[in-house]
Order: structure tokens, then sequence, then C-alpha cells
């Protein structure tokens, strides 16, 4: 998603205000921490949010929790996103370490710090209904839900079908012909 | 010619077929305009489904700014050969995707959604917000247009040729039935009219047939021929009426007329009378004083005789000249009659004459009393040879003019004064009194030609002579 200044105007009331949270959020950014937050881990950070609107998890859930582990690259972005487009929404975002909190997880982004771990924590929550994200190389080979990779400067993705079925989380169909890979049968 | 002039026929064929051109017409727009309607409608509610089904399938596209997806998943739309071209924009307005039918004519959509302008004819533009939970992620246009739009309405032309022809070609046909129910009885009844007026034959009558307002026409018409007839018997009778009643008071004047000719003649002869009664008389008286019979001078009873023969000459001629009444009249031929007169003529009369005539040789027919016409041509001749000095020639000549016959009896004598010659048909009006003269002869004359439906005129012009002439009816030939 574009988000030109000129472009920003043509949009609506819902626009305007989120306009205004961004540059709420980017100013100290920009003037108080010294490792701005990249473009693209807030192209990821929109791209995970909007993940969402595509997934359908077994049971009905009206609370999502989008859980962070290991280092945190998104800053604040994930909560100003939630807070921009529904702000009624009960949707939540979770820095953690701590397996023991990863299972009630709908989203479980894991950082690329955990990259030694990643093997046996997709183990443990193998049969559970939690949709892992990394941009870890070979993700979704390795039994991982999404995983990003970078195309020809863009943020693109590979989805394992296979595992998200045996996780009990339905992917839209959309959704899996965005994805540049989709793993069928492990 | 204008139909306003054209007969009853044509015009109820006119009338027909323009009707039925009208309806036709009127009804095929309405159709016409109404599919044309329902067309555009079902195209529209088809591309409505097709841009919803395409929008719902762009969101993730959209969501994730994937370009190559969104181009892809429009590429499908080539599958519908009605779409012409199919654009999506994202949120902001501008180009996301594009879809343009290799096949279509149209003009494309344009890259910027606020360039987009609405299409008519057999054109649809449709433009469709692409939502996902409520939120507008994009826009999807679809330009759209039936292939078969234009061979349908050449289809719809075709069935409207060949409706109206049929149904002119129907249209005529009924209309010369028809003609027999409305133009029939108007045509049957000029014609009767016609004939009527041709003929004068009041007793023909026209037929009704129906019973709309034609059949009143034709009652009222043969009710105003029946009045007609009516007023004309009665006019005839009226005629006849009047013409007695003419012929009776024509006949009151001839006798008032007579009667007055009766009082003139009467005076006439107490005047004509008179004189040679005074010559017998003193004749007589003188013999009787020369009681010897020997004395009596030869002369004297001379006198005696002659104006006693003139007396009953005026007697003879008086009883001639009231006699008026008609006689018989049967043709004759005028030829023979004017030979035998100028024998007449010449026979009895006391002075030698020549008598040129210049006669034709076929027969001439005219209707009349031989006698009463020789007589007429004998006083004639007479009165030519008393007028005459030294030989007397007369010239009786015969021709034919046009349908009339004329009769010229001309002398050589001093001729006629012309104060005189207003007189000479006038009873007792005569210059020579000679022995026997009456007077009459003229006037007599003149009364048998008027009698014989002809005319009987004087010329005469001073030292050349006189010519009288008198002309009858011709009978017709054969």
């Amino acid at each position: 998603m574009r988000l030109g200044v000129s472009t920003i105007y043509r949009w609506g009331r819902a626009q305007k205000s989120l306009l205004a949270i961004l540059l709420g959020f980017f100013v100290p950014i920009t003037a108080l921490q010294a490792e701005a937050i990249s473009k693209e881990y807030q192209v990821k950070a929109a791209f995970i949010y909007k993940f969402l609107n595509f997934v359908e998890w077994q049971s009905s859930i009206n609370n999502r929790l989008i859980c962070v582990y290991g280092e945190n690259p998104f800053g604040d972005s994930l909560e100003q996103l939630i807070q921009a487009h529904d702000q009624s929404s009960s949707t939540k975002v979770r820095l953690t370490k701590n397996i023991a909190d990863i299972a009630s997880c709908n989203v479980l982004f894991i950082s690329s710090s955990e990259k030694s771990s990643i093997e046996w924590i997709l183990d443990a929550i193998k049969e559970t209904p939690v949709m892992t994200v990394s941009d870890v190389e070979h993700f979704a080979q390795s039994g991982g839900v999404v995983e990003f990779i970078l195309q020809e400067g863009r943020i693109r993705f590979n989805i394992n079908h296979a595992q998200a079925k045996r996780a009990g989380i339905k992917i839209s169909s959309q959704l899996l012909a965005l994805a540049k890979n989709v793993v069928m049968e492990e | 010619m204008s139909l306003k002039d054209a007969p009853i026929q044509k015009k109820v064929t006119w009338v027909i077929m323009l009707t039925a051109t009208v309806a036709l017409l009127v009804a095929f727009i309405t159709i016409f305009v109404l599919e044309v309607r329902e067309f555009r409608q079902t195209l529209k509610r088809e591309v409505i489904s097709i841009a919803e089904i395409v929008g719902n399938n762009l969101t993730a596209a959209l969501e994730f700014d994937d370009h190559n997806a969104g181009t892809e998943i429009l590429s499908a739309l080539n599958k519908d050969r009605r779409i012409e071209s199919a654009v999506v924009y994202d949120s902001t307005g501008a180009l996301f995707a594009r879809y343009d039918n290799p096949n279509s004519k149209a003009i494309p959509l344009p890259d910027a959604f606020s360039a987009l302008r609405t299409t008519s004819g057999a054109h649809i533009l449709l433009i469709q917000p692409i939502q996902l939970r409520e939120r507008r992620v994009g826009t999807i246009a679809i330009q759209a247009t039936d292939p078969q739009f234009r061979s349908r309405i050449t289809e719809y032309v075709l069935i409207l040729a060949l409706t109206l022809s049929f149904a002119l070609f129907s249209a005529y046909i009924l209309s010369s039935v028809l003609r027999r129910f409305i133009a029939a009885p108007i045509i049957h009844l000029a014609e009767t009219a016609s004939r009527i007026s041709t003929s004068n034959d009041y007793s023909v009558r026209a037929t009704k047939t129906t019973n709309d307002e034609i059949g009143l026409l034709i009652d009222q018409f043969n009710f105003m021929l029946d009045r007609i007839r009516a007023l004309n018997s009665s006019l005839e009778l009226r005629v006849q009426e009047r013409t007695l009643e003419l012929e009776q008071s024509q006949e009151r004047a001839r006798r008032a007329e007579r009667l007055a000719s009766i009082g003139t003649l009467a005076a006439g002869i107490a005047h004509e009378i008179r004189n040679p009664l005074n010559s017998i008389r003193l004749a007589a008286q003188y013999a009787l004083k020369k009681p010897d019979s020997k004395g009596i001078p030869g002369n004297v009873l001379e006198i005696i005789e002659s104006e006693a023969i003139r007396c009953s000459n005026i007697i003879k001629n008086v009883m001639l000249f009231a006699k008026s009444e008609e006689t018989l009249k049967t043709p004759h031929n005028l030829v023979e009659v004017v030979n035998h007169a100028v024998d007449l003529a010449k026979t009895y009369s006391e002075e030698k004459f020549l008598v040129e005539t210049d006669l034709p040789t076929s027969p001439v027919q005219v209707v009349m009393n031989p006698t009463e016409i020789e007589q007429v041509i004998v006083n004639l001749i007479n009165n030519a040879v008393e007028a005459s000095i030294d030989l007397p020639v007369i010239t009786v000549k015969l021709i034919l003019e046009d349908e009339r016959v004329v009769l010229l009896v001309s002398d050589k004598g001093p001729g006629i004064p012309p104060e005189i010659l207003n007189h000479i048909f006038d009873p007792f009006f005569s210059t020579k009194r000679k022995l026997g003269n009456t007077g009459l002869g003229l006037s007599l004359s003149h009364g048998i030609i008027t009698e014989h439906s002809g005319t009987m005129t004087a010329e005469s012009q001073m030292g050349v002579g006189t010519t009288f002439r008198i002309e009858f009816p011709q009978v017709a030939h054969g």
C-alpha cells in the first residue's frame, strides 16, 4: 500500500485520522529513535495485519492475538495499524519471549533472532491453530505457514497450505493466489 | 391526382393501408424502445454480477498491492466477448490493473478514475466499488456491449419490413372486400343518379343493400325521386289544362278577330256595292224612260250586266273570305301545282302575256290544299299581268333554301310605292277599280298562305318591278 502524501488527501475520513496517527507515530520515531523502523518492516506489519482478513480459524474468535516472538522489528507499527483501521476491534499485540505464551496466539511472528529455535517451536505448535509467520529463509518448507520473501524489491510471501490445514487454519484462496509458492504436501 | 379527388374505392384502400402502417410503426417503435431498454438492463445486470465476482477476487491483490495478480484475475474476463474494457483503480483512484479486449473497437477506459465518463447507446459503463469488510479498497469499472446488439437491430428492421409489407398486402386485399360494403352502394347510387339525369327517367330507383348511413341516403334519394315524379305528373296535368285554356282563349280571340273582320267586311261591302248598285239603278232608270226596247242603247244593258257581275264577284269573294274553316291539306308536288296554275292563268286571261318558269326537275313536296295554292298563284299572275305595261313578262321561280321552299312571282312593271306596299294585303285595298276587281285577292291569298304555315311578302323597286315571295316549310324527305 502506497502512502504518498499527495494521495493521502484524496482519502476519506477514516484515512485522514490514520494520517494524523501516522504523523504522530512517525515524528517521535524519527526524532527519538536512532534506528528508525525500516520501510520493509512497516510493509510486513501491514501484511500481517491484513492477513487477518483472509484467514479463518476453526473456532470463530472475536479477540485476535498477534504475537511477536523474539526481537520486535515492527516498533509500534502493528498497534498503530489496529488503532487506525478498527478502533472497536479487540485485536491485540503481544510481544513475548516466553514459549508458554505462544499457543494462545492466532498469528505468531517469529523474529529472525529466534532462527535457531524455530524448528522445535514449530514442532511444538504443529497441531495448534496458530498461523506462524517469519522472514527466515525456507520457513514455509520447514513447517511454517507464511514466509516473507523479497522479490524484485517487493515483499511477497510463500504459504504452506498443508501445514495451515493441519493446524486447522483456513486460508482464503485469494491469499493463496497471491503467494509466490504454495506448499501443498509435506 | 390528389387524394381529395380520388374515387372512394381508392380512399378506402388508402385509409386502411395508412392505418395499418401507422399502427404497426407505433407498435414496432414501442417494442423496439422497450427491447433496447430491456437489452441494456439485462446486460447491466449481468455485468454487475461479473463486477462483483471479479471485485471480490481482487480484494487480496488490492490489499497486498499485487498488480500482477490483479492483471491476471482481470484477464479471465477475456472469456466474455461482451466486455470491452475493465479497469481496477486502487483506493486512491490510481490505476491498479486493466484489461482491454483486443477485438473491441471501443475507446478503452481511462487510467485515472477521475477521467471516467458515462457512455450511451449500445455501450454500458458500470462502476462498482470493491469492498473488504465494509472498507473500500478499490473500484472496478467495466465497459461492455453486446456484439449481437447490431445484428439484433438489423433483424428487427428486417422483421418490421416483412411484417409491414405483409400487413399492407393484407390491408390491400381487405380493402377490396370492404369496398363492397362501403364504396359499392355509393357507386351504385352515383350511377343511378347519372342514369336518371341522362335519361330523364324518374321511375328508376336505387337499390338499398345496407341499413347504415348510405342506406338512409338511398332511401332519401328514392323518396326525392318519388316526389319529383309526382311533381312532374301534376305539372304535366297543369300544362295540359293551361294549353287547353290557351287554345280556347286563342279560339275566342280568332272568333272576335273574325267578327271584327266581318264588321270591316260589312262596311267594305256596303261601300263597294253602293257604286255598282247606283250604276245599275241609273242604267235601269234610263232603260225605263225608253219604253221601246229597241231604243235602249246596248251599252246601258252592258253596264247593268257588268255591274251586276261585279256585285256578285264581291259577294262570292266575301263569302270565300268569311269561310275560313280549315281545308284538308296533304303533301303534293308544288312543281306540278305551279305548272297547272300557269296553264290556268294563260287559259283564262283576257290579255296576252309571257311566263318564264324556273322550276326544279325533281318533285318538291309541300303539305297543302292544291286548289287553294293554285288560286293564290293564278291571282298573283293576274296581278302581275295587270301591273305590267306593254307585253307583260312574268317570272315564276321555285327554289329551295335550307329547309324551306321559296316561290317567287315577279313582274317588270312600274313597281309599288312604299307607302302603298304596306297596305297591299289589307282587305278591299285596291288601286285599280277595274271591272270585277274586289280588292280582296291579295288579302285572301295572304290568308291562305298563313293557313299553310307559310309566309307571304312583297318587295318592290320603283321602275324595276315587284316580286312576291312565298315560303313554305318543306316536307321532310323520305
